[in-house]
């Protein structure tokens, strides 16, 4: 059993941000419920090794990241974006009508940054944490995570406006 | 850079970061599930109709088992799936999903039984599990489709081709991969009966398939994870009739 309260606490409260960030990443719903579940799991299967985590939160977020990581590659399901696919928007591309439209929309944006950038934006975005709260979780400076977050933005803002979208 | 630029650019990054934020959540319907035994315990999903075919697993046996059984074991194994028609009534331990196959195997869920048909017709292979549960679970794959039924009526419907995984299976081709390295191997033959298991020591889980001398068929089988008997038969049955009218949507 977890000897430590916090670790079922923690995970209770962020389990709606854990969810968000996991369901913009993963396509299917049943791989976002089947992480969720298995951080908890592996939460209360390795209850003596996070009593010794001073930063739970962070270490539940990099999990989560590490496990959708893992499940998109191995389902194949990591597609660099291509000039290509860019040079296909249009202004109907980025005025999504359901969420799986807007998924692809998302992801097909962020697929244009390096990860440490596109993983900022989406915890700041999909999970609504802090610049501070996502330096604990990539052991980075607050102020390294909003730059980042901010070049980051910057790029997909020069993308879009090459095809005349913004 | 006048201050009309820096209110251009920052609209223009608002902008970005509106299209980037979620408008049309998920929601989420979270309700950690607690195990109810030993928490510690690794928790083993593996796809529930993996899980069944574990059963199937044993006839890998055929391929690695070097030992005077093997006749036996290899007759009794054709036997089993060169027949028409295969019924086989199991148990396991597990709990809902909203996979295929409704159930997943795991040490810390409940019992679940379970009937599995198997019938191949010309080659074709039509499968369905009957679950034993509350909903009248079902699930038909008619070699191109998946088919879920609920008390007999069609709730989900899919295009998938799990016959010919099912075949690749029986095949052995893949579970020949699958199987562990450095399983300890071991039997046990009695005057009628010749029991096999296979141990994964990393995995602490063993498959079992105990092989009647007599009639040489494949009578029982399990897999045990950590002493937990993940999936078990009850039955095992060829030599039956199976209406080729269950595998198909009413």
């Amino acid at each position: 059993m977890a000897n430590n309260p916090n670790i079922l606490e923690t995970l209770e409260t962020e389990k709606e941000k854990l969810f968000q960030y996991a369901s913009y990443r993963l396509p299917d719903i049943r791989d976002v419920e089947d992480v969720i579940q298995n951080l908890y799991l592996k939460a209360l299967s390795d209850s003596n090794l996070l009593n010794n985590i001073s930063n739970l939160k962070a270490y539940f977020y990099r999990v989560l990241s590490n496990e959708c990581t893992d499940i998109l590659r191995e389902k194949s399901k990591i597609n660099s974006v291509s000039a290509d696919s860019i040079a296909n928007f249009d202004f109907e591309s980025l005025q999504p009508e359901n969420f799986d439209e807007e998924f692809v929309l998302i992801n097909q944006l962020l697929d244009m940054l390096p990860t440490e950038q596109s993983e900022i934006i989406r915890y700041r975005l999909h999970s609504n944490l802090s610049f501070q709260e996502i330096a604990d979780i990539m052991n980075n400076s607050a102020s390294t995570v909003k730059a980042r977050f901010r070049y980051g933005i910057e790029k997909i803002k020069t993308n879009l406006k090459k095809q005349n979208l913004l | 850079m006048s201050t009309e630029n820096f209110n251009h650019e920052d609209q223009e990054l608002n902008k970005v970061i509106e299209i980037l934020s979620p408008r049309f959540c998920r929601s989420a319907d979270i309700a950690f599930k607690q195990p109810k035994r030993n928490f510690k315990k690794i928790f083993l999903a593996f796809s529930g109709i993996a899980a069944m075919l574990a059963i199937v697993l044993t006839i890998s046996f055929k391929s690695i088992f070097t030992v005077s059984a093997t006749d036996l074991v290899n007759s009794a194994l054709d036997n089993l799936f060169s027949a028409e028609n295969i019924k086989i009534e199991f148990e396991i331990l597990g709990s809902k999903t909203k996979h295929d196959e409704i159930y997943r195997c795991h040490s810390n869920g409940d019992k679940i039984m379970g009937t599995l048909y198997i019938k191949n017709v010309n080659g074709k292979v039509f499968n369905r599990v009957d679950w034993h549960d509350n909903e009248n679970n079902s699930i038909i794959y008619t070699g191109t489709d998946y088919i879920h039924l609920k008390n007999g009526n069609v709730v989900g419907k899919h295009p998938s081709s799990f016959d010919k995984e099912l075949l690749i299976l029986l095949n052995l081709d893949n579970l020949r991969n699958d199987m562990p390295k450095d399983a300890e191997l071991s039997k046990i033959e009695s005057e009628n009966v010749i029991e096999v298991k296979m141990h994964d020591k990393e995995k602490n889980i063993t498959f079992s398939g105990e092989f009647l001398r007599k009639n040489k068929q494949l009578v029982k089988a399990s897999v045990v994870h950590q002493g937990d008997t993940l999936l078990k038969t009850k039955s095992i049955e060829t030599d039956i009739e199976i209406p080729q009218n269950i595998f198909i949507e009413k």
